[in-house]
């Protein structure tokens, strides 16, 4: 007769890694900031090491402070190549199901909400710590 | 704080094994990007102690592991590929 309890309770012991803590978030501010110090790193490639940080890092969670209002944009004065590819990286993270209007229109909301907290997050956590 | 210290010391050590198994090819990258991931989510602030040089090595290994583990991937399913052709050969 197998003892399962003691064999999950051996494979728990010997697991360096336990699954609630790999499925730990990790803020946003952090990601930002390992990027903004490998920024070459991270954007050559086709933002490649962006892509690979970020699947390491998920799940990614935003701040608090970051979808306070909807209707506010980022001014186009903002964004730029990497900005914009940053916030589709990490919007990419979570599924969207249903017909494909509401896929596209789900994508893009969640996309516009990726750039409101990448730039909110930029400017409130991650400047004041890189200079 | 002589634990936050440790802790910096430890994320430091592992980024500096990482940069010699970069540079040198040799494995164990997995595993110690492992240990940096466990270290990282235990305490996210411990980014902020870390160089811009740390970060790029934490980046250059990741995109390595990545590579390796296309790689892997695509051996494996050759593999398979061919064992399945040399059951239809062993089957006639």
């Amino acid at each position: 007769m197998v003892d399962f309890a003691a064999l999950r309770a051996e494979l728990a012991a010997r697991d360096p890694n336990p699954r609630s803590e790999l499925d730990t978030p990790t803020s946003l501010a952090t990601f930002l900031l390992i990027y903004s110090r490998a920024e070459h790193e991270c954007y050559v490639d086709y933002m490649q090491g962006a892509k690979d940080l970020a699947e390491w890092l998920a799940p990614i969670e935003y701040p608090d402070f970051a979808s306070i209002d909807d209707r506010y944009k980022v001014p186009s004065l903002l964004k730029g190549y990497s900005s914009i590819q940053i916030a589709e990286i990490i919007s990419k993270s979570t599924l969207v199901e249903g017909d494909n209007s509401k896929v596209i229109e789900e994508k893009l909301a969640k996309r516009a909400r990726a750039e409101r907290a990448v730039l909110a997050s930029m400017f409130r956590q991650v400047l004041p710590e890189l200079y | 704080m002589s634990e936050a210290i440790d802790q910096a010391y430890e994320i430091r050590e592992k980024l500096a094994a990482l940069e010699e198994s970069l540079l040198a090819n040799t494995p164990g990258i997995a595993s110690l990007l492992k240990d940096i991931h466990r270290q990282l989510k235990q305490d996210d602030s411990l980014a902020t102690i870390l160089s811009a040089e740390e970060c790029s090595i934490l980046v250059r290994g990741l995109k390595k592991q990545t590579a390796t583990n296309i790689a892997t991937a695509a051996i494996k399913k050759g593999t398979k590929k061919a064992m399945s052709k040399m059951q239809v050969g062993l089957d006639l």
